[in-house]
């Protein structure tokens, strides 16, 4: 031996010279490590007694030595042990167990079902993976937690018999529990809610009148409810007056599978009753000589939870395969309301047994979804006592079920404590999900999951369904309340406040003001004492607003003064924090950018006014801040915020990442704001400073970079590089400036694609690069014509110097790009109406931020000049559309953007066919391209093929992911989209289908989210669209009944979004719309109290500018029906007043009493689709090119509006003067 | 396995064995590879760059070692003179060296710069080794949870050490060398390495402590 282990066992006479050299620290520190490595575990007092000149040192140092062999030890058991990892699947029978099939797997362990023979009864044998007990100490811990676990008798535990071992392997013996696990409950609930808009639950107090839930009660007895839970014929309640109403006689709680009334599967009937069980049995199996009955029974149950890293993989499989009664209950009762009392009942037995379990000084320590089991009789079983505790010395458990059991984990437990609050807490979150069917905390990466459970408090229920009683609301946040000493403190008063709630009595649990919020808040985010006191309070102001709103935030800050000198001494960890309020922050931001106009609205709202006012005016989403006032007061504390934050200028590298962000931010907010410029130079500025950070500052051989620790932040800098060239293109293209959009764009392109190979070729980087194509390709729909001059408002619009103050002199292309496409697209081979072929736009980008549909209707101005009123030279513009150079330009440069991103995209979704952002980029791509048929391009055989590709796309998202909100909104908003596009090749049944679709989507969505603003405009907008549709007299009460949801739903929105003008314009165009049908059916006097509504929503609208606008375009016509209907009525006075009104609000227009320009465009060639009036009959004799003459005295109604424009649609909808 | 004694049961590296070596015999190389195999397995495993598990393994770094080292039989009577262990661990260095460049790349670890400092590794990837095997302690759930947190600011609180505290904690504990052994490697006096490695104890203990949660887990039981 080389060594000097003789060290530690007696010395030999030339070791013992050599120790003379030796530190006696070492020497005992050797020993120590050398016993470790025996297997021993030597005390460290032993150590301190022996060696007592060394006392104090080697206190300090022998739990490093510990620690560092019992680690090694792990490493190499653990490399064994995997060996015998593969023993346990496919085991046959294990000693008196004869295995009958696999029921679950975890990370502990398998769970089957076995017959015990010896006993001929059937159990839940849970056998340990070799992994999970891999030293003697764990061993002994495991037989020691069983013990203490099978002396719970509560009939809500399911009872643990014994365990053993044979074999090696170690099991664990429960009863066989007929249930359901909660979380594939949960599951199904969730999709079944998502699938059935009636299953959604419907509030406590639409039935608190009625029964309540057999779950709930704590006075009804199960059985007497029978009726209502199946077969609970041997669950007999009557003995069980002493109180708990829950507490079943063992004997008949049984379970097993002869309680299933349903459809046990086959085999089982025959088993039924041998898997009962006597009390006395349990008792003598579970009380004092525990030891020997394992030696007897030797195996016993198991119900496991099985969830093998990601959450929804579980494979609990629980005897029922198919039908799951206790989920087709919970169902039912999701439709009747009474799910809330279920959820209240399933927390009221829960709580009982945790109370049970934890005054026999027993915790869980892993509740969780997928450790209750509910069964037949709405009894519910909690699996798993202790067993957590087990596998916590234990490396590989948390390779697979930790994110599982994580996600569940109390503040204090993800830091290592625990007590019976963090047991409440835990079932808590278990209750949030079953009533929101979503994990509170639902981040998907372990790190996530841990900043959530330490940094936020839950989201509110109400605030994912507002269904959720209040009250039951309150106690789960209450539950689930950040510090410990805020929960409720026993597992008893959480089940008494939930029985208060049951029984409708006052519960006990009270909301926090904002103020205390605040305090708890601040108390979690220390952040403060590192930033300037200002910055503090801003922080901590800016954090309640989020949470509570600006009202009561003014409130708060009065005691956060107070607060302010505690606050700034707790601040230790000062930064981690602030960087988490960075998070918080940002989230806040990115949640309001969310808001927006979804597709289909926009571009029917871009449509009127350009058609109505001959001039393009600034598109919708540009008019309309789509941030409301309270939220623009928060981004400005924000965009403060940051300021400061960002002029900090941090030398760290880490700070510096933080402080590009926030200047990026502040780019955000002032683009959110509609301040273009700031936010252009904010974007510019982040830019630079990402720069500095990014990949390309740094030395050249990326290969090295790659590898360096610090490469993921120098990556995401250089990602960042790129996504913010993105945001400036796009922040230009709004403020109608295309020379910076187009140089943003190709400054995007060329930094990555100069990037190094081995940087360039990663998935992120190619798909940022699609992403910048396909956005680009997409630009030239909302600002095609600005191409030619940078103007906003130049575009497209009428003659040279008619109306373009703006236009800069050296513009020599007066009709700019709305030249080239008209060219364009009036060439196209089928001879297909332009606004059709171009009207497409880029359905899927982000709602809010594009203009769109500037192209396609482009073109009719200039039909309108043709048509004889208007400004001279308007001719002009049709026969000098061709050979621009910069729209030629542009048109190369899109139509290889496009090509290049759909090349991307389709590689990228080759190698990874899983990701579903890529098939979303490329569906939105694929909607997008139908503007460019018909120039030539592949597309052109098959117009459709594209955009059905498109949809086809959506539908296989919303397919695979039923719960992601946002693909069903891409889908029915491409429905509703992509009418306008198919309508001239499909039928108008088959349109009507297109929207009756998106209507039935977006129904569902809004129902589902009925404070998303933008899923009730898309669904009023596709009702009213589908409404027009109906166009035939026998038709009429059904597009009524249509247009009048719309509008319901319209004035809601309107209400709750008085700031939003395109809720305001959508609700004036349905109740234009609603006023026509009034007319049609009744003539009735509805006509005119539906305009003079239309009209009151702009009240509040002070100045008109006297450029084109939607909204004195929309003002404007509304008065010109209501002239027509004065003077049809002989108020001449009244009909003069509204048409003088209408005119002064649109002075782009040309004037002329009765007679505006547009009204001409009926002669045009490009409105008179020859197909039109053959494939939809009119009603009426068309209305002649004479509009604005008196008419035929109704109004004239192509019941195919929706096949022309808009602004046909308007001119026939009006009654004509008489 | 997880024999911790793997060298009680073996025979021992008697001058016998030695000799035939020298005289090159294979077959005794063989057995005295034998003697320390445990240890330089260990060694392997410690230092084993992560992202190589599952291409290869501990026994392939030996087994090519062993070859190597019979290769290298002439030259022993010079290179092992103070320790047999010494120079079969220097071979085992080299191999894996080798091999972490072959698989994963020259990047990370530059076979020259590692094998010039402190017996064969660079202070980067002992700390980077240390990092990972400490963190592999915490290991129950709610540990593992702050595991990714504590990971980064556990290389920090290594990267305080020197790089000889931290050579010399790892050569004690992780691969099981000696006091002399230790001495040897890092080319210092038994006394210096001994007190060294006190000192570097001490220190571990002190950026452990500073790290919530960490010992109070660890050692104490």
């Amino acid at each position: 031996m080389t060594r000097d282990r003789s060290d530690a066992s007696g010395k030999s006479g030339s070791e013992i010279a050599e120790d003379d050299d030796r530190d006696p620290v070492d020497i005992a520190a050797d020993e120590f490590a050398e016993r470790y490595r025996h297997g021993e575990y030597p005390s460290v007092t032993e150590y301190v007694q022996r060696f007592p000149e060394q006392a104090e040192e080697l206190k300090e140092l022998l739990p490093a030595v510990a620690m560092m062999e019992q680690l090694k030890q792990k490493e190499v058991s653990r490399i064994d042990s995997f060996e015998k990892q593969s023993v346990i699947s496919g085991l046959q029978r294990l000693g008196d167990f004869r295995i009958i099939r696999e029921i679950g797997h975890g990370g502990m362990g398998v769970v089957y079902e076995a017959e015990q023979e010896s006993l001929g009864r059937r159990v839940a044998l849970k056998v340990l993976s070799p992994t999970t007990l891999d030293s003697p100490r764990a061993i002994r811990r495991f037989r020691r937690e069983a013990e203490t676990v099978a002396r719970l008798h509560h009939t809500n535990i399911v009872p643990v018999f014994g365990v053993g071992d044979e074999k090696g392997l170690h099991y664990y013996v429960m009863q066989l529990i007929d249930g359901e696990p909660l979380n594939r409950v949960v599951k199904e609930l969730r999709k079944r809610s998502e699938g059935d808009v009636g299953a959604l639950p419907r509030s406590q107090a639409a039935v608190s009148a009625g029964k309540r839930s057999d779950f709930a009660t704590g006075d009804n007895s199960l059985s007497q409810r029978d009726s209502e839970f199946g077969n609970s014929s041997d669950v007999n309640s009557e003995g069980d007056a002493s109180g708990d109403s829950y507490q079943q006689p063992v004997e008949e709680v049984t379970i097993g599978v002869s309680a299933v009334a349903g459809q046990p599967p086959g085999s089982d009937d025959e088993f039924a009753d041998t898997v009962r069980q006597s009390p006395e049995e349990i008792a003598r199996i579970s009380e004092p000589d525990f030891a020997a009955t394992v030696e007897r029974v030797k195996a016993e149950i198991v119900v496991d939870e099985a969830e093998s890293g990601s959450e929804d993989s579980s494979v609990n499989q629980h005897l029922h395969e198919g039908l799951q009664p206790a989920t087709e209950r919970l169902s039912a009762l999701l439709e009747t309301g009474d799910y809330w009392n279920v959820v209240a009942g399933i927390g009221i037995q829960v709580a009982r047994a945790l109370d049970y379990a934890h005054s026999h000084g027993v915790w869980h320590r892993d509740i969780k979804p997928s450790n209750l089991l509910i069964d037949q009789s709405g009894t519910v079983w909690l699996v798993d006592f202790g067993l957590a505790r087990i596998a916590e010395d234990n490396e590989l458990t948390q390779t697979g079920d930790l994110l599982g059991t994580l996600r569940y984990m109390s503040p204090e437990q993800v830091v290592g404590e625990f007590d019976h609050r963090s047991d409440v807490y835990s079932l808590g979150l278990t209750l949030y999900e079953l009533l929101t069917f979503r994990p509170a905390h639902d981040a998907s990466i372990r790190s996530r999951i841990v900043q959530q459970i330490s940094e936020a408090s839950p989201k509110s229920p109400r605030l994912i369904n507002p269904e959720i009683p209040k009250d039951l609301e309150t106690i789960v946040l209450k539950t689930t309340a950040h510090a410990a000493a805020d929960r409720y403190q026993t597992a008893i008063e959480l089940a008494e406040d939930l029985q208060r709630f049951v029984e409708g009595f006052p519960i006990h649990a009270r909301r926090f003001s904002a103020a205390e919020q605040l305090w708890r808040w601040s108390q979690r985010n220390p952040a403060l004492a590192w930033t300037t006191a200002t910055t503090s309070i801003l922080l901590v102001t800016v954090a309640v607003v989020s949470m509570w709103g600006l009202v009561t935030a003014r409130s708060a800050n009065r005691e956060l003064t107070e607060e302010r000198a505690r606050t700034r001494i707790e601040a230790e960890r000062a930064e981690d924090n602030l960087h988490l309020a960075l998070q918080a922050f940002e989230e806040i931001v990115d949640g309001i950018s969310q808001r927006g106009i979804p597709q289909s609205v926009q571009s029917d709202l871009n449509a009127d006014i350009e058609t109505e006012g001959g001039e393009v005016a600034e598109p919708v989403a540009n008019l309309t801040p789509t941030v409301t006032e309270a939220d623009a007061d928060l981004l400005e504390r924000l965009l403060k915020f940051y300021l400061d934050f960002a002029s900090r200028n941090e030398a760290s590298p880490e700070v510096a990442a933080q402080t590009a962000k926030a200047q990026r931010r502040v780019g955000d907010i002032y683009q959110r704001l509609g301040r273009r410029d700031e936010a252009i130079a904010a974007y510019e500025n982040a830019r630079s400073q990402y720069q500095v950070l990014s990949l390309r500052e740094l030395d050249p051989s990326l290969e090295e970079i790659l590898k360096h620790p610090d490469a993921p932040a120098t990556y995401d800098a250089t990602l960042a590089v790129a996504a913010i060239s993105n945001q400036i293109r796009d922040t230009a293209a709004y403020a109608g400036d295309p020379k910076t959009a187009v140089a943003a764009y190709e400054s995007t392109v060329n930094y990555l694609t100069s990037l190094p190979e081995g940087v360039r070729s990663l998935p992120e980087t190619r798909f940022l690069l699609a992403q910048t194509k396909t956005s680009f390709a997409s630009i030239p729909i909302r600002m095609s014509g600005q191409f030619g001059g940078g103007n906003p408002n130049g575009f497209g619009s009428g003659p040279p110097g008619s109306r373009n103050p703006q236009r800069p002199a050296d513009d020599g292309q007066p009709h700019g790009n709305r030249d080239w496409r008209r060219g364009e697209d009036s060439s196209s081979p089928d001879g297909a109406r332009p606004d059709l072929i171009a009207g497409s736009s880029e359905p899927g980008r982000r709602p809010g931020r594009d203009d769109s549909r500037d192209g396609p209707f482009r073109m009719r101005p200039s039909g309108r000049n043709e048509g004889g009123s208007g400004p001279p030279g308007g001719g002009a513009g049709r026969g000098s559309h061709h050979g621009y150079g910069p729209p030629m330009e542009m048109e190369e440069l899109i139509k290889n953007s496009r090509h290049d991103a759909r090349i991307l995209l389709e590689g990228l979704i080759e190698e990874d066919n899983q990701q579903p952002a890529y098939q979303l980029e490329l569906a939105k791509l694929l909607l997008a391209s139908p503007s460019f048929r018909g120039r030539g391009d592949e597309t052109a055989s098959d117009p459709l093929a594209d955009l059905n590709k498109g949809i086809a796309i959506l539908e296989q998202l919303v397919q695979d992911h039923p719960g992601n909100p946002d693909y069903r909104f891409h889908l029915a908003d491409a429905l509703a989209w992509s009418s306008r596009e198919t309508q001239r090749y499909e039928t108008p049944e088959q349109v009507a289908k297109r929207y009756s679709r998106s209507i039935q989507i977006a129904r569902k969505l809004q129902r589902q989210f009925p404070n998303v603003p933008e899923y009730s405009i898309l669904l009023a907008n596709s009702l009213r669209r589908l409404s027009e549709l109906q166009g035939g007299q026998e038709q009429l009460p059904r597009s009524q009944e249509l247009v009048d949801e719309a509008v319901e739903i319209l004035r809601k929105l309107t209400e709750v979004w008085p700031g939003q003008m395109v809720y305001r314009l959508s609700l004036a165009r349905a109740l234009l719309h609603s006023a026509m049908l009034e007319w049609r059916l009744r003539e009735s006097e509805l006509y005119l109290q539906r305009l003079d509504e239309a009209v009151r929503l702009f009240d509040h609208v002070e100045e008109f500018d006297d450029r084109p606008n939607p909204v004195s375009d929309m003002l404007s016509m509304i008065h010109r029906r209501r002239s027509d209907f004065f003077k049809r009525k002989g108020q001449d006075t009244e009909a003069a007043a509204a048409l003088e009104l209408a005119t002064k609000l649109t002075p782009w227009m040309t004037k002329g009493p009765g007679g505006p320009g547009p009204d001409d465009r009926h002669e045009n060639p490009d409105f008179g689709r020859p197909g039109d009036s053959e494939r939809y009959p009119q009603r009426q004799k068309p209305q002649g090119p004479t509009a604005g003459r008196p008419g035929n005295g109704r109004p004239d109604r192509h019941p195919g509006e929706h096949q022309s424009t808009e602004r046909d649609r308007r001119e026939r909808d009006r009654p004509s003067a008489e | 396995m997880i024999d911790e004694s793997v060298t009680d049961h073996l025979p021992s590296e008697s001058p016998e064995l030695v000799n035939r070596v020298i005289r090159g015999d294979t077959a005794a190389l063989s057995e005295l590879f034998a003697v320390h195999r445990a240890r330089l397995w260990r060694m392997v495993n410690f230092r084993m760059d992560p992202r190589l598990a599952g291409r290869i393994d501990a026994d392939d770094i030996l087994q090519e070692a062993w070859l190597r080292a019979i290769d290298r039989i002439d030259s022993f009577l010079v290179d092992a003179s103070r320790s047999t262990f010494i120079w079969f661990r220097m071979i085992v260095t080299q191999t894996m060296v080798d091999l972490h460049r072959r698989h994963v790349g020259a990047q990370k670890r530059s076979a020259a710069k590692e094998i010039s400092i402190h017996g064969g590794w660079s202070s980067q990837s002992t700390s980077v080794s240390l990092a990972r095997h400490l963190l592999g302690h915490l290991s129950s759930p709610s540990n593992a949870a702050i595991r990714a947190e504590l990971s980064s600011q556990l290389e920090t609180a290594l990267g305080t050490m020197s790089d000889i505290d931290r050579e010399v904690l790892a050569m004690r504990h992780f691969e099981e060398l000696t006091n002399s052994e230790t001495a040897q490697v890092l080319d210092m006096t038994e006394q210096a390495a001994s007190a060294r490695y006190v000192r570097a104890l001490s220190r571990l203990r002190h950026v452990l402590t500073a790290i919530p949660g960490f010992l109070d887990d660890a050692g104490g039981k």
